[in-house]
């Protein structure tokens, strides 16, 4: 019984955010069997405090009666109380979705929508149409990075998916040792920027590289080093996507193969496969987008090799040509709408394939499977711990390949650079300013939208606004920034070239995903809360801080180190709109490595990577004391998920929106 | 004196749906009403509306004499209980109870006194530092019906309370929640889709349907006499057989003709039907009020009672009765055994279908009294 309510919950949360899935499923089971009938007889002692309930509320009756009575003769209490109810939380809420509505106007839709006025523009600012799109097509450079950008966006989501699925496979379905560590690894290359992939396979692969010899002559600038690069950068979206999907599919699936006699080849085709298949097609789209979106690993790796990202790169810090470079955002943008979009359609039928009654499958044992998925998992967890370890040994090496002894030096960056160690504090800064502001803004949001009762109307555009940013690349939201923020009859110009337009703009590039989050957390609590709050004369903001803000504390921390890492390693949409004075690390490894000093540009990318681990190991301990202290009413506990690190980035895998 | 809680004429749409079409009732002060009605017939938005969670389109509300129509649910004079609990769970029991007695501005004091009192009334006396998720489902909902009780309302909502639990529990607290109610003496509304939920706590039964009251009624009335076609068939089960209106005002079901015993029903529905329409209605009698007897002792009393020659096609075991379906035989003169399209369910005390030795394919006969006939309009049907 208590099931029906729970399965409803359950689906609703599996939409947002499978990684809950497990929590619901438990609480379910361990409520049914703690259903004790004896405690619900009607005790005798029970009936006896009847008898004193009665004498005891006689007079609080009549006290209630006269209130009434007095409301009613007396209209002036009667239109006290409706302003003081206009006074509380109506009006606290007007503000707030106010506030709410103007910040995502401003600082999502306007720029995008100055970005594709852009394009229609010439340089003079009249319009011209089309022209500007048909300019493009009949440049042949612009043509031929067109065609990169997508075949990179196709090969390596092809690879990745595959590569990605064959170790979450393993994982899932093997009883090969190591697991945990296995899962944890494939997340690694999350904590470190793009560029930090291809800086190590310069040291392997490049002119003076370790082993170079393995490229058979081919020079690994160019495609075969931006393909390498990404997909190392984008392995871990993928596994953690269909990771979700083979952890979730029902045992009773393979319970059926084996009754019907299928042979384990077609098990794997109509069962695993089956229903894994959308999050591979899932996992592809993501993987595509940020292919085809990233622009670190292109511009330190890519040589010759343009693609669109580092088109509109080159076409406004060198060219100042920004309708061309509009015209390319909008090229770009196109084929990331596109799949968001299929991407979104895809989700909703995966969250079709489960229910939270599914029963988890548990792999048997099977030496010659068990150990060709210990090979496999074990040969790519190896190339991540080398390309990962290559920039941090690289970092320590004193001068390659000249000297190779250990030292500091390459962390003394001011040899290197003007700025010295100024661009790793103005990142710390801007990390947390967007992990803190945004997680309790993101939250609060969310909190806003679902509870809000909202206008319709309103809530759709709102809705629509939170989850865009995750469709819009970070190079044309930054260009969009330009265009917006720059102008010069925009009062908010003022912003322009200050930190806080970097935090706004970092926040609002990473919004979607932790939207998701906070609309996922908020889900646990029943809908009827604010219901019971109002017939109990509790106003709702003290309901929201006394029940809703702790119940989902754990997800506002994830958000928090989500946005933390995020604004870490990000390249993308600040590279346009950093000044002197508040250019974050990752940027600086771009230009320390542009400069040729990539001993120091690795030193700088090791160090966010480490920063990053280090946040994230903090905050599972953080997480951890929380728990035990401040969450003694979730029982069960939320079962400890596997990896540690998997709860983290949980939220990639909650692409799957609806769009209602 | 009005009615404790008067609904005059409310509407409510959600966009195209029709949820609440002209709905009015009045509920006396210290009655238990369940709105009783399958799901989508607008039960819960009435119930939602009262409470002020939904803000009726037109139509009025007057609670103890005041106009509440327009009023935010937190002016209103409420207690509710949901059927998902709604308790708040990082809350101990203890706090749940106490949070809305500190709003009030109650002293420390008298909120522990006020707490301890309800948790000793729910029987959780020493449960007041545990979580709700420590607790059974049952329990939950008691904690949920002490939260809503403590400020002592004029008014108890319940929606579907007990439908989130087991059988047994469900039974536990309905008894509970009756005697609760009668003990306070709190004006209660329960919002059911359970019909035997509804006859066994409700001193009155609104029977929804579509957006509309069907019916109200205490339970015997509305299983008694069923106003439609809808609640006859949503309260109990009843078998409905559909019969021709002939000329001299008697009626033909099945072959036999019956004088009614209602002939005022027959002449007023005659009056309010379009004479080309087939003067055809739909005859009900519950499972329960029929009789099997044998076929070769006719009846003595046939005038009262009406009978039909049936074959018996199914026998269902239900414990305490049994489920007989039965197929009525052609011709009761000439005892052939050929069936005509008819079904009939028959439910019989578990010993009294021993003591007839019924089996599968006997041929026997059924019968009930003229007076345990149902007439409904053919129009109304489902």
């Amino acid at each position: 019984m208590i099931t029906t309510k729970m399965k409803t919950t359950g689906a609703q949360v599996l939409g947002y955010h499978l990684g809950y899935q497990e929590q619901s499923t438990t609480q379910e089971t361990t409520l049914a069997s703690k259903e004790d009938t004896p405690r619900n007889m009607p005790s005798k002692d029970f009936l006896d405090a009847f008898v004193t309930i009665e004498e005891k509320r006689e007079p609080t009756k009549t006290s209630t009666r006269q209130k009434v009575f007095a409301l009613e003769t007396n209209p002036a209490t009667n239109q006290t109380s409706w302003l003081s109810f206009l006074n509380t939380d109506a009006l606290i809420k007007f503000t707030l979705i106010s506030l709410l509505s103007l910040m995502l106007f401003i600082f999502t839709a306007a720029p995008l929508f100055s970005m594709l006025q852009k394009s229609v523009l010439d340089s003079q600012g009249s319009f011209v149409a089309l022209s500007n799109f048909i300019h493009y097509l009949q440049s042949p450079a612009l043509r031929q990075s067109f065609i990169t950008t997508l075949t990179l966006g196709f090969s390596v989501s092809g690879i990745v998916s595959v590569l990605a699925f064959v170790y979450a496979y393993a994982i899932n379905r093997s009883c090969m040792p190591g697991k945990n560590i296995f899962a944890n690894i494939a997340l690694g290359p999350i904590f470190a920027p793009s560029l930090l992939p291809a800086i190590s396979l310069i040291y392997l692969f490049g002119n003076q590289g370790l082993i170079k010899e393995v490229l058979l002559g081919h020079s690994i600038y160019g495609m075969i080093g931006i393909m390498i690069g990404l997909v190392f950068w984008c392995f871990p979206h993928a596994f953690m996507i269909i990771n979700t999907a083979l952890k979730t599919t029902d045992a009773r699936l393979y319970e059926a193969a084996s009754a019907l006699k299928l042979s384990p080849i077609k098990t794997f085709f109509t069962v695993t496969l089956a229903t894994a298949k959308y999050g591979l097609i899932s996992a592809f789209m993501v993987v595509f987008t940020l292919a085809v979106c990233d622009f670190g690993v292109a511009k330190v790796i890519g040589g010759n090799v343009n693609v669109m990202a580092t088109d509109i790169f080159k076409q406004v810090v060198g060219q100042q040509n920004f309708s061309m470079a509009a015209v390319t955002s909008v090229l770009l943008l196109l084929p990331a709408l596109i799949t968001f979009i299929l991407d979104n359609r895809v989700q909703k039928k995966q969250q079709q394939l489960f229910s939270s009654n599914s029963i988890v499958y548990k792999p048997k044992p099977n030496m010659k499977k068990d150990l060709a998925c210990f090979a496999f998992c074990s040969t790519i967890a190896l190339l991540i711990l080398c390309i990962l370890g290559m920039a941090l040994y690289a970092s320590l090496v004193k001068f390659w390949p000249w000297n190779m002894s250990i030292s500091l030096d390459n962390y003394q960056f001011s040899q290197f650079s003007v700025y010295g160690w100024q661009p790793y504090f103005t990142s710390l800064k801007l990390a947390s300013l967007v992990a803190i502001i945004g997680a309790l803004l993101i939250f609060v949001g969310a909190y806003l939208l679902d509870k809000g009762q909202l206008n319709k109307g309103l809530k759709q555009v709102l809705q629509m606004l939170c989850l865009l940013p995750m469709a819009v690349p970070g190079m044309v939201l930054g260009l969009g920034y330009i265009f917006f923020f720059n102008h010069p009859s925009n009062p908010l110009n003022l912003l322009y070239g200050t930190l806080a337009i970097l935090v706004i703009n970092t926040l609002v590039h990473y919004y979607t995903v932790g939207h998701l989050t906070a609309l996922s957390a908020l889900k646990q609590l029943p809908q009827e809360v604010e219901s019971v709050a109002a017939s109990l004369k509790v106003p709702q903001y003290k309901i929201f801080f006394k029940v809703t803000l702790p119940v989902c504390f754990p997800a506002i921390l994830d958000i928090g180190i989500y946005l933390f890492i995020n604004a870490m390693t990000t390249t993308s949409a600040i590279i346009f709109l950093y000044s002197s004075n508040t250019l974050p690390a990752a940027v600086a490894v771009l230009n320390i490595s542009d400069t040729g000093n990539l001993g120091a540009a690795a030193a700088m990318a090791s160090l966010i990577m480490l920063t990053c681990v280090l946040v994230k190991i903090v905050h599972g301990l953080l997480q951890q004391t929380f728990y035990s202290k401040f969450q003694a009413w979730r029982q069960p506990r939320e079962p400890a998920i596997k990896s540690p690190l998997l709860s983290l980035f949980r939220k990639r895998i909650t692409q799957g929106v609806t769009l209602t | 004196m009005s009615a404790y809680l008067n609904i005059h004429k409310l509407n409510k749409s959600f966009a195209n749906f029709k949820a609440l079409e002209d709905i009015s009732l009045s509920v006396e002060e210290g009655e238990f009403i369940c709105f009783l009605g399958p799901s989508g017939c607008g039960k819960t938005t009435l119930l939602r509306c009262i409470a002020g969670l939904e803000i009726a389109d037109q139509g009025y509300i007057t609670q103890a004499s005041k106009d509440i129509t327009r009023l935010p649910a937190s002016h209103r004079d409420f207690g509710i209980v949901f059927q998902s609990y709604a308790l708040f769970p990082n809350l101990t029991v203890a706090d749940n109870l106490a949070l809305a007695l500190k709003q009030q501005g109650h002293n420390k004091k008298e909120v522990q006194k006020k707490v301890n009192h309800w948790l000793s009334v729910i029987d959780l006396a020493g449960s007041g530092d545990k979580f709700p998720s420590q607790l059974s489902g049952g329990q939950q909902q008691r904690v949920a019906l002490a939260r809503a009780l403590a400020l002592s309302p004029g008014l108890l909502l319940l929606d579907e309370p007990l439908s989130a639990l087991d059988a047994k529990v469900r039974h536990h607290l309905r008894t509970e929640i009756c005697q609760l109610q009668k003990q306070l003496g709190i004006t209660t509304i329960m919002v059911t889709h359970d019909q035997e939920e509804a006859m066994v706590m409700a001193d009155k039964i609104v029977v929804m349907n579509h957006g509309k009251i069907e019916q109200v009624g205490t339970p015997s009335e509305i299983y008694l006499e069923p106003a439609s076609h809808f609640v006859a068939n949503f309260v109990g089960s009843m078998n409905f057989l559909p019969a021709q209106l002939g000329q001299d005002n008697e009626f033909r079901l099945a072959g036999q003709s019956f004088s009614p015993l209602w002939p005022e029903f027959i002449s007023d529905y005659i009056e309010n039907t379009e004479s080309d329409v087939q003067q055809s209605l739909i005859l009900g009698v519950r499972p329960e009020d029929i009789q099997f007897s044998n076929i070769e002792e006719n009846s003595q009393n046939l005038a009262s009672n009406i009978s039909f020659p049936i074959n018996i096609q199914s026998l269902t075991f239900q414990g305490a009765s049994i489920k007989v379906d039965c197929q009525l035989l052609k011709d009761k003169e000439k005892r052939t055994s050929e069936t005509i399209e008819q079904e009939i369910q028959v439910e019989i005390p578990l010993q009294e279908s021993l003591n007839l030795d019924l089996k599968i394919g006997d041929h026997k006969q059924i019968q009930f009294p003229h007076n345990k006939l149902h007439y409904f309009r053919t129009e109304i049907s489902q």
